[in-house]
């Protein structure tokens, strides 16, 4: 009887004891996943925006566990996209420092673009694409500072790669299409933006893009069909109201032009471009007053548009205001314009 | 019909009526009788003297009839309503400088007296025409014809139609008026007397013209047209203005007419038209600051017709001039005469009928591009009387273009004479009679606008996807074909390396190709100023030489397609001194090899020349190359290059003791390697006096 009460008070005891030591252990375990606990959540909220939310997580995450290079990187990312960009190159430095990533480096690319400093940034994504010689957004984002460099010929090889590791990518093959359009390869040009249409038909700029292209192979009426395109997609996208306009003055419908013109500026008011625009249609139609009103509101709003000075100067030389046309081919030449210099040599 | 509409055209017709009469008893021909001025004897007596003294002149020739007109208008404050005084002042100003005036009193005229004079609906149309009236003018000169139809034995008829046709085509002309600014040139030049006939130097830096001043040499009058007799003046263009005109002075300006004709591109010499032996063409040069003696061109230019104007051709070698000689098309013809081998003008030679008409050509002048011709002609489509026209020689066809009226606001209904345009072509000169005037002819400027241009539009793309900010274009207008000059002038100073003293100097222009000398010229000895005109479409060798100086080539090799550039280059001569050098820029090599292209043979030839004429000087030949290249490779180049000339003066008869050659590679640069031009100043053979 006093062996069963000692062995069913061992057993009780133990299971005691081991109640216990669970208990601590799971709490020691618990205090060591906090980290990851909030790590995770920092995941959710991040993905829903809450870019303020995740930085608090990721903070307590990091100050339970320094070394935690998962967080650390999420919490560079995060700065990144709340614009704190000398604490994201911290966080992202201190990666590199013990664990090198790709988006590490992706991120300081990115970084460095923000800053304009597009060497470093190439040198950025270079490493990226060492870490991972498929690193698609890398090639991608390089294509693009080639494209924003002028360099189009390094920038279709660069997303010729980002769209072999990544087939899918309609952005890749908008760029590629659109950096061989600057080449003016426009045939080849086409089948990017096709492959892109394929992929995804509803981005708005796609659509324009193929009308811009088509307006450069001098099909104004396919031009127009792509920029209508473009504008059921976005009724709002004065942009493509714009080369609408622009494809319509010409293939000489000058009234067309206007409407589009008139249209754009309605949508946005400050479009210093439009009201250029439609001063040209204008001239075509003989409204000479009505151009220069025109070419006077681009310039109120952007008094550094140096081709409204230029084409102000146009029409007041077609109205034989000689000495007016010379003052704004001068302007236009202070702001840059280089065919300015030409129109002034009949200026004294 | 209401009552009131009734009442309404009644007073429409009442009115009418009173108008009519009022305008009938304001329109009667009121003869300067005593009747008619019973209150004004004395005053009619005045009039009455004025008008024969105005009818004495007009039984002279035409050109004395302005002078008539202060007597007439006497008598027309008196009397303003009598239709042959209307009559004869119209024919008086029709005459003068202020042709326009003439309008209002031949339609006064008319209106009080249709029968006035027999030739009277004739000067209303001419009035009307000249005053642009264009549609009264063809009523006019319609009724003409209907009046002279099966009557006409002196071709009025036929003269009739040509006016009408000259004012459909005005019509049309000044309803498309050319895009042109026109200043006058301001009163340093223009005078209250008239001025006229503006030739000018290419680069539009000097301006030599003709007035009738009454401080005019010798003080004389014309007697034939009571006006001072012609000089010649000659100013200059600072600083993109003209400044003070001088009279040329007493070697060129005689007490009878002198005349400018055509200025030579460079103004180193120009032509003169003298009233001699029925009008004959002169020349006079200049050294330093003084204008020759002038000399008359020999018979193949000045005959026993008359002989006008004339023009030099950019090279100099030719001259376009008009003359009435017989032989020709039919009046005044345009004509060509080139220097043959001895210097001496050859044989005239019409331009024939695409450029001359069996009416008359007047005012010849050649553009600088050595093409381009500007004439003014009766008998090619013209607005009226004389109009400018332009033609282009095609080198390939031989032949001119079919002449192109210049246009209105140049071309008027008037006289349209003596055009003289700058070698970039966005300049020109003559003289008219405007508003805006100082006295009589005026000297204005032409700058040419060009077509209209086109709005240039703007467009932007999202080119890149993943990028809020589109990608901004510009729509690249059509081109416009503008019309420009497309040649090269050349122009700067010849000092010496030294003393920087202004040097004459003898510049000679290579057609590098045809290996030929293709015009020689010489700068001013005082000034040093020189200027030559090279058209596109050539490789020119430039080679400026004087006695006991080192020669000094320049190279410009012209593509046909490249537009007007005033290159202003002064040239420092170098004397024959040990250890001077000059870069041999006319000498050619084939790419990457050492083979001598022929382009190079006149270089060789000028450099034989002058170890010829210095039998004592031995020179170092020199080649060098960019740093393109490894550095041996470029020595071999250069070495090799070397003695491609080396070879080639011994060729020439030049002993080998008195030359050396070397190759630098690119070790001895003139200029950056960073350049296109850098290194292509750093390409080049030199040549260095060794002894002398």
């Amino acid at each position: 009887m006093n062996y069963l009460f000692i062995f069913f008070s061992l057993i009780i005891t133990s299971v005691s004891f081991a109640q216990t030591d669970s208990i601590v252990k799971a709490k020691i375990l618990d205090d060591q996943q906090e980290p990851d606990r909030l790590y995770n959540q920092s995941i959710d909220k991040y993905g829903k925006n809450d870019y303020e939310g995740a930085l608090i997580d990721l903070n307590q995450a990091i100050t339970l566990r320094a070394t935690f290079q998962e967080a650390l990187l999420q919490r560079g990312i995060v700065y990144y996209q709340l614009n704190k960009y000398s604490e994201a190159v911290n966080d992202f430095e201190s990666v590199n420092k013990t664990a090198p990533k790709q988006e590490s480096f992706y991120f300081l690319g990115q970084i460095s673009e923000k800053r304009n400093e597009k060497t470093s940034a190439l040198s950025y994504y270079n490493q990226a694409i060492a870490i991972n010689k498929m690193y698609s957004s890398a090639y991608y984002s390089k294509g693009v500072l080639f494209f924003e460099m002028g360099d189009f010929q390094q920038a279709i090889q660069q997303l010729d790669s980002a769209i072999l590791y990544k087939p899918e990518d309609v952005f890749a093959y908008n760029d590629r299409g659109s950096a061989k359009m600057s080449l003016n390869l426009l045939d080849e040009a086409m089948v990017d933006y096709t492959n892109a249409l394929k992929i995804n038909a509803d981005f708005a700029w796609l659509h324009n893009n193929i009308g811009s292209l088509k307006r450069k192979k001098g099909d104004y009426k396919g031009a127009i069909a792509a920029y209508d395109n473009a504008i059921s997609k976005k009724q709002d996208y004065f942009l493509a109201y714009n080369n609408r306009g622009t494809a319509k003055h010409e293939s000489g419908d000058y009234k067309g032009a206007i409407a589009d013109f008139t249209k754009a500026v309605e949508i946005k008011s400050d479009y210093a471009f439009a009201f250029n625009n439609r001063a040209g249609s204008k001239q075509k139609l003989n409204d000479l007053t009505g151009a220069i009103l025109d070419c006077d509101k681009a310039i109120q709003l952007d008094p550094t548009y140096g081709l409204a000075y230029l084409n102000r100067g146009i029409l007041k030389d077609a109205q034989q205001d000689y000495k007016g046309a010379c003052v704004d081919w001068n302007k236009a030449k202070q702001l840059g314009i280089d065919l300015a210099v030409k129109y002034l040599e009949v200026c004294e | 019909m209401n009552a009131i509409v009734k009442s309404k055209i009644m007073k429409g017709i009442i009115i009418t009526l009173l108008i009519f009469a009022c305008f009938k008893s304001f329109a009667q021909d009121v003869e300067f009788s005593k009747e008619n001025f019973k209150d004004k004897k004395d005053e009619l007596k005045i009039a009455k003297n004025e008008m024969e003294l105005g009818d004495e002149i007009m039984e002279k020739e035409a050109v004395f009839y302005k002078n008539a007109i202060s007597h007439y208008l006497i008598a027309f404050k008196l009397n303003p309503n009598n239709a042959l005084l209307n009559f004869k002042l119209g024919k008086c100003y029709f005459h003068s400088s202020f042709r326009s005036k003439c309008t209002s009193f031949f339609e006064k005229a008319y209106q009080l007296n249709p029968e006035v004079d027999p030739e009277i609906l004739y000067y209303l149309g001419m009035g009307y025409h000249l005053d642009m009236q264009f549609d009264k003018a063809i009523q006019s000169f319609n009724t003409m014809i209907t009046l002279f139809k099966g009557k006409d034995k002196t071709g009025i008829v036929d003269e009739m139609k040509k006016y009408i046709r000259q004012c459909e085509y005005a019509k049309e002309k000044v309803k498309n008026p050319v895009r042109v600014k026109i200043d006058n040139v301001g009163g340093d030049i223009n005078s209250q007397y008239p001025d006229y006939s503006p030739v000018i130097t290419a680069d539009e830096s000097e301006m030599i013209f003709t007035s009738r001043r009454p401080e005019t040499t010798g003080g004389g009058l014309d007697p034939f047209m009571n006006e001072p007799f012609e000089d010649m003046y000659i100013a200059d263009r600072i600083n993109n203005k003209w400044g003070k005109a001088r009279n040329m002075g007493t070697t060129v300006n005689t007490e009878g007419h002198d005349s400018n004709c055509g200025l030579s591109a460079d103004g180193q010499k120009f032509l003169i038209y003298k009233d001699v032996n029925h009008g004959d063409v002169f020349e006079s040069v200049l050294t330093g600051t003084a204008w020759s003696t002038p000399e008359r061109l020999n018979k193949n230019i000045n005959t026993d017709g008359h002989e006008s104007s004339s023009s030099y051709t950019p090279d100099g070698n030719t001259i376009y001039f008009v003359s009435d000689k017989e032989g020709g098309l039919g009046g005044r013809d345009i004509y060509t005469s080139t220097k043959t081998l001895k210097g001496k003008w050859g044989e005239a030679i019409n331009l024939g009928p695409v450029i001359n008409t069996t009416e008359d050509e007047e005012g010849i002048f050649v553009h600088p591009d050595g093409k381009t011709i500007y004439f003014s002609s009766k008998g090619h489509q013209s607005m009226g009387g004389y109009d400018v026209f332009k033609s282009i020689f095609n080198d390939s066809l031989k032949s001119w273009s079919k002449p192109e009226n210049i246009g209105y606001p140049i071309n008027t209904t008037d006289e349209d004479v003596f055009f003289s345009v700058s070698a970039s072509g966005k300049h020109a000169y003559y003289s008219s009679v405007r508003a805006d005037g100082f006295g009589e002819k005026d000297i204005y400027r032409v700058t040419f606008f060009g077509p209209v241009k086109s709005v240039i539009l703007n467009t932007e793309d999202n080119l890149i996807a993943s990028h809020n900010e589109p990608v901004k274009e510009k729509v690249k207008p059509s081109r416009i074909d503008i019309k420009e000059a497309q040649l090269t002038l050349l122009k700067g100073v010849i000092l010496d390396d030294k003393t920087n003293k202004p040097l004459e100097a003898t510049i000679e222009i290579i057609d590098n190709e045809r290996n030929e000398v293709i015009a020689s010229f010489t700068s001013n000895s005082v000034t040093g100023r020189y200027l030559v005109s090279m058209p596109a479409g050539k490789n020119y060798g430039i080679s400026v030489k004087k006695e006991n100086y080192l020669f000094h080539s320049e190279n410009f090799d012209l593509a046909s397609t490249a537009e007007y550039q005033e290159v202003q280059k002064d040239i420092k001569l170098k004397n024959i001194a040990v250890g001077q050098s000059i870069v041999l820029k006319n000498i050619f090599f084939d790419f990457n090899k050492s083979t001598l292209r022929k382009e190079s043979e006149n270089e060789i030839t000028q450099l034989t020349k002058l170890l010829t004429d210095i039998p004592s000087m031995k020179i170092e030949i020199s080649g060098h190359t960019d740093s393109y290249g490894s550095d041996s490779y470029n020595k071999t180049l250069s070495h090799q290059r070397a003695k491609s000339v080396y070879d080639r003066l011994i060729q020439n008869g030049i002993k080998a003791d008195r030359l050396t050659f070397m190759g630098f590679g690119e070790e001895k640069p003139i200029d950056t390697n960073e350049t296109d031009t850098g290194r292509q100043m750093n390409r080049r053979t030199e040549f260095k006096v060794t002894a002398k």
